[in-house]
């Protein structure tokens, strides 16, 4: 005996029929549909808004929201078999839209103005920017549906059979400029160009309205993965494994915790204006081999504490003057000889004591004279004194042989 | 054939008397021809469960109507069948919708069967509906298949029953014709005082009329078996002459359809909440019966239970949305449980009789029934309590053939004449009985 009235045991009543209206008041999913021959077509006798709510069912690997637009075709079946009042949506049927928008007939978009006009947009131009200040975009009211656009093509993404619109993100990176970016060292380089060649039905890809997309491309030879922002911001993994992120406008990157990142070859950062890096606790740098810092104007190199510098050997090639001021007292020990050589003069100046001591000889020599002026003059020998004659000095280097040994 | 009196005027010689005055063809090009006189039998039947009224009429026609005026179907009839003496004939308009039977006898003679139904029911057959009602009564919305899609003429609405309804609803009428989709929405009709709602036509017109308006209307006559009275039953208008209990009980069958109990199960998908709401005979007060006596005694079975203790033993269950704040609540609690119990009931006892021509019953009245108790033929009348009692007129057929008329009714009753006596549970032979 088949009982009347028990659901699931009274008649099974499919349908297909068309979305007109998706603001569930109840935040479900549902959407006031429009069924192919159990409704009407006349919205006097079947307005949009008597329609019945299909409530919708969900994929069971998660809670994804995601719900039907205005003029998509739905199946699904009545839960209420016969009576037909509480349909439910299984899913979208896709088709070769070519039905024009008709805002006096049913199966079309029926939103009034003000719900559209509060409806996602589309992205009608971008333009790249490379002097710093971002990417702008235009943009305008997706409209009712079905679009322009949208006619007389299948409704699935053609991102999925290649079949791309200028709204398109793809369609602004295959056609956008690749400028070459300088890094250091004269090392430049370029963003690669999309490897988009997807080949129907292997690019499993969801457009959304305003144009975000998102690819899993099977397509053999072009296999990507890619996230795109409408607004041109993209994330995506090429056929070789290569990754390209591109923000069109700022970035940030913020971790809680520890941040790893191991390059095995080379790194080339390019930064149109200013960087500014800081650490708060320790700074680190290490090179397996040289390290070069160049910078166009001043480098100021300010440390709060001791800076200690520890080479095989120092060289500084200073174009003009080289002041070296300490507050406190300064040192300058050398294990051997230590060599002060002056093109012009040299200036010795002392606020108070003087000293010059050697271990063994200390000797002054003059091309003209030798003044010394003070107080009184001492000069005290322990030993037997050697007059000094002006032909030929002996015993001791004069200045002029001391300074082929001097290192500047 | 057109009548069985020689003097219209002179008033009733028979209780099968009639006058079929008119059967009045118009064919589509607008020609008329009256068949009264051609007439060799006539059937109107009137059900309480059908919107429309049918009728056949075999016809001897000697002059080729049937080709002369071509009627191949859509033709209009007017009906007019009146009786010597009574106050009001059944007189309306009638479309043709099939002539079968065709035999030619001879050949100047051929005999037919025209097939003729109430206009509406062309009409509807030939359309459907697909209309939404927002925030209306159900009584509202049967009328505006009545009134808007079908257009029924104005006479055939202001005579019927409108029973009111409670509850306001939002419905999509999901590809009906227009007499599915009203017989659809009585099924969804309720008030507090009311179980049962009927969509149906009889010779007065529609009506959508609650089961407890009808019985709460003036009993039209009792009939009585004749024994009862000194007079021929054909000379008695208040006595039947033939009866058959078509069924006086099915305890299964009851069982089945919720005679007794029913349960609804729910699940509200909004809110996620499952219930069940149960129904019971023993719910319904003695305004809600015929007899106000249970057609079925409170014996207890091996669980000490009655027929009336099993919530379980019909079920529904449907899906709904009315938690939801935004449209109107479908209540199947308060329509599904009460209409399937007193259908169940009414249907659980059926009698067919014959009573004298009378062309002013008509589906939806009730009669009172005196039936005789079996007993040997010296012993003096005696009616039968149980059976006899108020019976709601669920079928009309008013037949003629040749020089004789009748009409049959069919009757259904929930309840009996007087209660049955009291079930001893705990006698020790019930007790033996139970547990054999």
């Amino acid at each position: 005996m088949i009982e009347k009235s028990y659901a699931g045991m009274d008649h099974f009543i499919w349908w297909m029929g068309v979305v007109e209206n998706r603001q569930d008041p109840l935040f479900l999913g549902r959407c006031q549909v429009r069924i192919y021959g159990i409704h009407t077509d006349s919205l006097v006798d079947l307005p949009s808004a008597s329609l019945p709510w299909a409530i919708p069912v969900q994929a069971l690997n998660n809670h994804t929201f995601t719900t039907p637009k205005e003029t998509d075709v739905v199946f699904g079946f009545f839960a209420d078999g016969r009576a037909s009042q509480m349909p439910i949506m299984m899913g979208i049927v896709p088709g070769i839209e070519t039905n024009a928008q008709n805002t006096g007939l049913g199966y079309h978009d029926l939103r009034d103005d003000v719900t559209v006009k509060a409806a996602p947009q589309v992205v009608t131009d971008r333009e790249y920017k490379t002097d710093g200040t971002g990417s702008t975009i235009k943009q305008e009211p997706v409209g009712r549906y079905p679009t322009a656009i949208a006619m007389n093509v299948p409704t699935i993404t053609g991102l999925s059979r290649f079949d791309l619109n200028p709204s398109d993100v793809m369609q602004s990176r295959i056609s956008k400029p690749y400028p070459t970016f300088n890094s250091a060292a004269g090392k430049s380089w370029q963003e690669p160009k999309p490897k988009f060649n997807p080949v129907y039905p292997y690019n499993q890809a969801f457009t959304s309205e305003s144009g975000h997309t998102l690819e899993f491309d099977d397509s053999k030879g072009a296999e990507r993965v890619n996230l795109s922002h409408r607004s041109g911001s993209f994330i995506e993994f090429f056929p070789d494994g290569s990754k390209v992120e591109e923000v069109v406008k700022d970035n940030y990157r913020i971790m809680y915790s520890n941040d790893h990142i191991v390059i095995m070859g080379q790194a080339m950062v390019t930064f149109g204006s200013d960087v500014y890096i800081k650490a708060a606790g320790n700074i680190y740098l290490e090179g397996g081999n040289n390290m070069n810092v160049s910078v166009s104007g001043t480098m100021n190199l300010s440390v709060g504490e001791a800076l200690n510098i520890k080479a095989q050997s120092v060289s500084m090639d200073i174009q003009k003057d080289l002041n070296v001021t300490a507050a406190g007292n300064q040192f300058l020990t050398a294990g051997g000889d230590m060599n002060i050589f002056g093109q012009g003069s040299v200036y010795a100046s002392a606020g108070a004591d003087f000293d010059v001591l050697a271990g063994t000889n200390a000797n002054i020599q003059a091309s003209s004279g030798v003044n010394l002026v003070g107080g009184t003059v001492n000069m005290n020998s322990g030993g037997g004194s050697t007059p000094a004659t002006a032909a030929k000095p002996s015993g001791i280097d004069s200045p002029a042989q001391r300074s082929a040994y001097n290192k500047f | 054939m057109a009548d069985s009196t020689t003097n219209i005027d002179g008033g009733l010689h028979s209780a099968s008397d009639y006058v079929l005055s008119s059967f009045m063809i118009t064919t589509s090009d607008g020609k008329q021809i009256d068949l009264a006189k051609m007439v060799n039998s006539f059937n109107l039947y009137e059900d309480i469960f059908t919107p429309f009224i049918t009728g056949d009429v075999d016809i001897g026609d000697a002059m080729d109507i049937f080709n002369n005026f071509v009627i191949r179907g859509n033709e209009y009839v007017y009906i007019k069948l009146d009786k010597p003496s009574l106050d009001k004939p059944i007189e309306r308009y009638f479309r043709i919708w099939k002539i079968n039977d065709r035999n030619i006898t001879s050949q100047a003679l051929q005999n037919y069967k025209i097939h003729f139904c109430s206009d509406e029911m062309i009409l509807s057959s030939q359309m459907y509906m697909r209309k939404a009602y927002t925030g209306m009564t159900i009584d509202n919305m049967v009328k505006d298949v009545l009134n808007k899609i079908l257009v029924v003429s104005s006479d055939k609405m202001a005579n019927g029953i409108f029973s009111s309804t409670a509850g306001n609803y939002s419905i999509v009428v999901p590809r009906m014709r227009p007499f599915e989709a009203a017989s659809w929405l009585t099924s969804r009709a309720y008030n507090d005082s009311a179980t049962l709602y009927f969509f149906f036509e009889n010779r007065d017109g529609y009506n959508f009329a609650s089961f407890e308006d009808l019985i709460k209307l003036p009993i039209y006559n009792t009939y009585s078996r004749s024994p009862k009275t000194t007079q021929e039953p054909n000379q008695n208008l208040n006595s039947f002459s033939f009866i058959r209990f078509v069924n006086e009980f099915d305890v299964l069958n009851g069982i089945r359809y919720g005679q007794f109990n029913v349960t609804l199960y729910s699940f509200d998908i909004i809110k996620r909440i499952f219930k069940y709401d149960e129904f019971s005979s023993r719910n319904l007060n003695k305004n809600s019966t015929l007899n106000g006596n249970v057609p079925i005694n409170y014996a207890q079975d091996r669980f000490t239970n009655t027929m009336y203790d099993y919530p379980d033993a019909t079920t529904k269950f449907l899906y709904k949305t009315d938690s939801d704040p935004n449209v109107p609540a479908t209540n199947p609690e308060k329509w599904l449980l009460p209409h399937a119990l007193k259908l169940a009931q009414l249907t659980s006892a059926k009698i067919v009789i014959n009573v004298p021509t009378d062309y002013m019953l008509k589906v939806g009245m009730c009669i009172n029934l005196d039936i005789p108790k079996m007993q040997p033929q010296d012993q003096s009348y005696a009616q039968n309590e149980y059976s006899s009692g108020k019976y709601l007129i669920t079928s009309v057929h008013h037949g003629i053939t040749g020089d004789v008329s009748s009409t049959t009714l069919e009757l259904m009753c929930d309840s009996l004449g007087e209660a049955l006596p009291s079930a001893v549970n705990d006698s020790a032979v019930m007790q033996a009985v139970k547990n054999s």
